[in-house]
């Protein structure tokens, strides 16, 4: 089985990450992970990185736009989106998944897209979610 | 045939024998086999011990699809059910804890926070506070009108959690007359773990506890300490507010082990839900301590059985906690079924109990681990209520403490006495137990409730 994990976080900051993958690689199964951030400790058992490249700031959008992005998370997830569709390594690790994983909110929007081309594929919320699914 | 946690039933019967029908009960709970949760067990027995002391009983409850996506399940449960109860099961949706982003809306998908906030401020439109839960309440209420109008109903029995159960005692009692009996177990209002009230008297959670509580035949609560925080608030419906404790279930629970020694190398066991209340880290903390200074314990392992968080879905920071522990001989092995546990419980030598802190809190597998009649550690707070239920039994190691030497020092103290305490001191154990029992817990207020059914009913 090979799962694909989505985030825009730094790999060190996504909680679980490092357990999950373990028991992944541990029943034998292909994780790739695709980030926005190249910084960080990926977990070691890790079998594919796909690193999209930083986003950009938000320090330019002052106090009101940073409470909007809060509430409404539609620019980091329209630049993932973006990221995603113009990196053919991540376009390739996501069309051999067999269970794709949102690991923080930006990633549940880009694969909420991703479900209506695919919704036969399993589009999980959350690392513990998507080993319950797939270890049972 | 004898049925999970049955009622005996004595000089009931020949009460039952002078009224005109047998009478029916109405238990309802969200927590109902095959759910696998702590509070299951309960909900199982209460039926099966009325249905044994010869009431017609209806068991109403949600889907299974709920257990089964939601809590995870445990099919061995449902093999328990007295087979003379009618199950009857109606929908629910927890769109809270759906992780299939396919069947999320466009506004969950682009604007969680909003989404969030809309959802809440939706519940609390509702006309019961019950968030998560109160959607429940238009077919749980359907349901129970539908099944009085079928078969009268002499009682209802409500338990919580959720409090939405109570809902169908409440309109079955505000449109029929019928009497009800909330099974409130650690409460409503109060918050067990600080001992402080959730929700203040004039609040909406507030004024509907005071509503139930004061129209109620009974109300029942798992130790001591909560029912008697209860009666100093609501002190004119004391008499109506009994102590059920959990117990132990006599066709699960483990077998008492055999007065005999251990041998080394010793297993310490702990079979429970791992919430984030648990102290798992300090447990880790002081068993590190004990294997550096004890070889007893340097050679012993740990062993953690149950569901890490309350869901189907483990919670991820128990999961990189329980990931972490494995370096130190600390070994998580996932969920027991119920029907397997007597199995686990051989295989341990002594058990751990590590609780959350709070004056109002005992835990159900306290009462299971006494009925092995094998040492305890206690790894939580020692003003906790499980002491009260522990005080007296002889092979009972408390830490004084969370700190990390008080917990290693319960830990040596225990796996000596597992090696070395003698046949005298196990047989005590065993028999102290004994009192515990679940059966014992509910003959009071099932014998209660009866006679008061029959007294009810026009002779035949």
């Amino acid at each position: 089985m090979k799962v694909v994990i989505l985030t825009t976080l730094r790999t060190g900051r996504v909680e679980g990450l490092e357990a999950a993958v373990a028991r992944w690689v541990a029943a034998g199964d292909h994780v790739a992970l695709i980030t926005l951030h190249d910084q960080g400790l990926a977990p070691q058992n890790l079998v594919e990185l796909v690193v999209l490249g930083a986003p950009s700031t938000g320090a330019r959008l002052g106090v009101i736009g940073r409470a909007l992005v809060r509430l409404y998370p539609g620019s980091l997830a329209r630049q993932l989106h973006r990221k995603l569709q113009a990196s053919k390594s991540a376009q390739t690790a996501i069309k051999s998944a067999d269970i794709l994983v949102a690991a923080d909110t930006p990633a549940i929007t880009t694969l909420w897209k991703n479900s209506r081309k695919r919704p036969d594929l399993p589009h999980i919320s959350g690392l513990a979610a998507a080993l319950q699914l797939s270890q049972g | 045939m004898h049925h999970f946690g049955a009622y005996q039933p004595t000089a009931l019967a020949d009460t039952m024998c002078l009224v005109s029908r047998r009478p029916h009960l109405l238990y309802v709970a969200w927590g109902y086999p095959p759910c696998r949760g702590g509070g299951v067990y309960r909900a199982l027995a209460t039926p099966n011990a009325f249905a044994a002391a010869g009431w017609d009983v209806t068991v109403l409850t949600v889907d299974r699809d709920t257990f089964l996506k939601y809590t995870g399940t445990d099919e061995s449960l449902e093999a328990l059910i007295n087979p003379a109860i009618n199950v009857v099961r109606t929908p629910f949706v927890w769109d809270a804890l759906e992780t299939d982003i396919r069947r999320y809306s466009w506004l969950r998908a682009h604007a969680p926070r909003v989404w969030r906030r809309w959802r809440k401020y939706a519940e609390k439109c509702k006309r019961f506070p019950d968030i998560g839960y109160s959607g429940w309440r238009p077919d749980l209420e359907a349901a129970a009108t539908r099944i009085h109008a079928e078969h009268p109903v002499d009682l209802v029995v409500a338990t919580a959690n959720p409090a939405t159960a109570w809902m169908a005692a409440w309109a079955l009692h505000k449109s029929a007359g019928v009497p009800y009996v909330l099974d409130q177990r650690d409460g409503w209002t109060l918050d067990v773990f600080s001992g402080q009230r959730h929700h203040t008297e004039r609040s909406r959670i507030g004024r509907w506890e005071r509503r139930l509580l004061s129209s109620a035949r009974e109300a029942w609560f798992v130790n001591e300490p909560i029912r008697t925080w209860y009666a100093k608030e609501y002190p004119a419906l004391a008499d109506r507010m009994h102590v059920v404790m959990n117990g132990w279930d006599a066709d699960l629970a483990p077998a008492a082990a055999a007065p005999t020694p251990a041998t080394r190398p010793l297993t310490f066991g702990y079979i429970g839900t791992i919430s984030r209340m648990v102290p798992l880290g300090e447990f880790v903390a002081g068993w590190e301590r004990a294997r550096a200074s004890d070889d007893v314990v340097a050679q012993a392992r740990a062993v953690l059985r149950g569901y890490l968080g309350f869901y189907t879905t483990p919670n991820p920071a128990q999961l990189q906690l329980v990931t972490d522990a494995e370096k130190s001989g600390v070994s998580f092995d996932g969920p027991v079924p119920k029907a397997e546990i007597a199995s686990v419980y051989n295989g341990f030598d002594v058990l751990l109990l590590i609780l959350g802190s709070g004056l109002y809190v005992t835990s159900g597998k306290v009462f299971e681990y006494l009925a092995t009649g094998l040492p305890v550690v206690s790894v939580h707070d020692p003003s906790n209520a499980a002491t009260d239920v522990l005080r007296g039994y002889p092979l009972w190691f408390p830490a004084r403490s969370l700190a990390p030497d008080d917990i290693a020092d319960a830990l040596i103290g225990a796996a000596h006495a597992a090696l070395d305490a003698d046949e005298a001191t196990r047989i005590a154990a065993r028999e102290f137990g004994q009192q515990y029992r679940r059966d014992r817990q509910l003959d009071p207020r099932v014998e209660a409730l009866t006679i008061s059914a029959a007294a009810a009913q026009v002779p035949a």
